[in-house]
């Protein structure tokens, strides 16, 4: 479904990812990990057609991305970015049927059954209360499942998250990632996401992505790429694995002493 | 609350009407329906008649042109001469003024001519490897204004005192001398303009939520913002081609509008164009009534929109929602 070919992009001071190879089948649900500034969203945004490569290639669903038309583009890929800043206070269902945008021309406006979509689709996802709201004025969670219901308004193929449960407490964390998890599977989608911790990405994906410096560590299921060592590489800290082999639980160590709890704090 | 915006944009939007036929009989030379002579007829029909529809076609093309910018480069601070319209216009018209023959023509056209200039110089510039972005945009606006300003210094200097006080006046935007003639001049740009930008409604929505979210939503955010800049300049610049700079109106009227009834530009854009109809009718009236002398429209929209604007930053104090 995506298979990207020795990709490189480089910002000006020569950072961003370098000889990236990348094969995902349909329906996969694919994690990237890898520490900040390693290059996940500058991988996730060429594939989106954000940005531009100077080498290499990106095929989705077998055609060259460089040769796919814009609203084309945005029929196969739909996506969370990471860096919305807030616009002006649309409701969030005027947000979510914004997903309707590469289907419309420039002049035409979304119809009674795109709203219609938008309903059932936030409904789906469990947040139909927020329809008026201003989308400006909703929590962390809530905005990641709106603009989740916006990209499947696109009815891609594949689905981008960039950090979707960044900001996210551990219950809303768990929402979102099933809830994707769950959407994935009933509407074919394939999807590429970033994370922050393995334990979400083994819980929730079916391969792994490693990511550091810009190039792929190690890709593969999630029992062969989790261990000690891959990641060590990537994060630079020990960790222990526990749990059995099909159901991993990470726990990082500290190299220095514990917090000494009955220590007095000095005045 | 569907149902409010939809009822309060339909009243902002007829609200120039009724506001129209009002100060239609209002003014230094008193009239009453009643009774009407020849010279009644006479100055509703070629005085006050094409000056009240220039003064509401101005207030629809700024706030429309205002409206429309402020989506398109996704931010509440434009206005209609960001792009160095206004400084443009008022070196061509000061050109024409200063070097090409005297006909009531030659002034307008070449206003027009030099807002186009100077909007195209500042796209050129703000096209930073292909990219349009909103911050590249509104700096080369600022940067073609100064060069237009400055040019426009030499044409002051150059000028004697007869033609500089002409050029000052112009740029005092005002209706003082609306006639007929000046409508026909105008009436295209804003008949074009806005129809179009009316029906990019939704992807002026879509615009409005930044270049990335645009761009994934399979927008070609170049040539849309193109589009937008070319028609909203076409629409705000036949217009201060022959009624002079009018200020204030096309930042203030979309603010007003979008707290009114949101932000969704099938509203908004109607909305807009109906208060700022209304505004500026209101404004001009004040202008021609308050004193005996007819004060330029820009010195009042200008006094009374500043408290309204530094009220505004006051209270959003940074956010927009
Ligand atoms: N717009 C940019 N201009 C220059 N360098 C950038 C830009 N965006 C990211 N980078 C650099 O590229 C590298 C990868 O960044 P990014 O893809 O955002 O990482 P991640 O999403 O994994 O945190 C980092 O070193 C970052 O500093
Ligand atoms: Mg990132």
């Amino acid at each position: 479904m995506i298979t990207i070919n020795n990709l490189h992009f480089m910002y000006n001071d020569h950072s961003g990812i370098k000889n990236v190879n990348l094969k995902i089948e349909p329906n996969e649900v694919v994690s990237l990990l890898g520490p900040n500034g390693s290059g996940k969203t500058t991988l996730l945004k060429s594939i989106y057609g954000l940005l531009n490569p100077k080498k290499g290639r990106i095929y989705l669903d077998c055609k060259l991305i460089s040769t796919i038309k814009s609203s084309e583009l945005a029929k196969i890929v739909g996506g969370v970015p990471q860096d919305h800043q807030n616009s002006f206070p649309y409701k969030v269902l005027d947000l979510v049927v914004m997903g309707r945008t590469p289907y419309l021309s420039i002049f035409s406006s979304p119809l009674q059954e795109d709203y219609q979509k938008g309903r059932k689709i936030l409904s789906e996802l469990g947040i139909s209360g927020l329809a008026e709201r201003p989308y400006t004025q909703i929590s962390g969670g809530e905005r990641q499942l709106t603009f989740i219901a916006r990209a499947l308004m696109q009815e891609p193929k594949i689905l981008l998250l960039d950090e979707p449960v960044a900001h996210l407490d551990i219950k809303n964390k768990v929402k979102v990632l099933t809830i994707v998890r769950d959407i994935a599977r009933e509407k074919n989608l394939t999807v590429l996401m970033s994370l922050h911790d393995p334990n979400d990405a083994i819980k929730f994906s079916h391969k792994i992505v490693l990511i550091k410096d810009g190039t792929i560590i190690d890709y593969g299921s999630v029992e062969k790429i989790i261990d000690e060592k891959n990641l060590k590489k990537i994060y630079d800290i020990e960790f222990d694995i526990l749990g059995t082999d099909t159901e991993k639980v990470i726990m990082y160590k500290i190299s220095t002493a514990p917090l000494d709890r009955n220590e007095t704090i000095p005045a | 609350m569907n149902a409010s915006i939809k009822t309060n944009s339909f009243y902002l939007t007829l609200s120039p009407f009724p506001i129209a036929l009002m100060v239609l009989f209002l003014g230094r030379y008193s009239l009453t329906i009643t009774s009407l002579s020849s010279e009644d007829f006479f100055v509703l029909l070629n005085i006050r008649a094409p000056r009240i529809i220039l003064c509401m076609m101005a207030g629809v093309a700024l706030s429309v042109a205002g409206a429309s910018l402020q989506s398109c480069l996704r931010n509440p601070l434009v206005a209609p001469y960001i792009l160095g319209q206004s400084q443009g216009a008022a070196f061509g018209a000061a050109l024409a003024m200063l070097f090409l023959p005297n006909c009531m023509y030659l002034i307008p056209a070449s206003a027009l001519v030099f807002s186009f200039i100077a909007v195209g110089l500042a796209c050129s510039l703000a096209r930073v490897r292909g990219e349009f972005s909103t911050v590249t945009t509104v700096l080369s606006g600022v940067i073609v204004a100064g060069v237009f300003t400055a040019l426009l210094s030499i044409i002051k200097l150059a000028s004697d005192p007869y033609r500089l006080s002409g050029i000052v006046f112009w740029m005092m935007g005002g209706f003082h001398k609306s006639c007929w003639d000046d409508i026909l001049m105008a009436l295209p740009g804003l008949v074009i303009g806005f129809s179009i930008l009316y029906l990019m409604r939704y992807r002026l929505n879509v615009l409005s939520m930044g270049s990335n979210d645009a761009k994934l939503l399979g927008v070609n955010i170049n040539r849309d913002r193109l589009i937008v800049i070319a028609l909203s300049t076409l629409m705000c610049s036949s217009i201060i081609a022959v009624t002079g700079i009018i200020a204030w109106i096309g930042l203030i009227v979309p603010h007003m509008a979008r707290s009114l009834i949101g932000p969704d530009n099938k509203y908004l854009i109607p909305a807009s164009a109906g208060l700022g109809a209304s505004l500026l009718l209101i404004t001009d009236t004040l202008c021609r009534t308050l004193t005996t002398y007819d004060i330029p429209v820009s010195i009042i929209t200008t006094l009374v929109a500043a408290p309204y604007f530094i009220y505004l930053l006051r209270k959003v104090a940074g956010g927009w929602n």
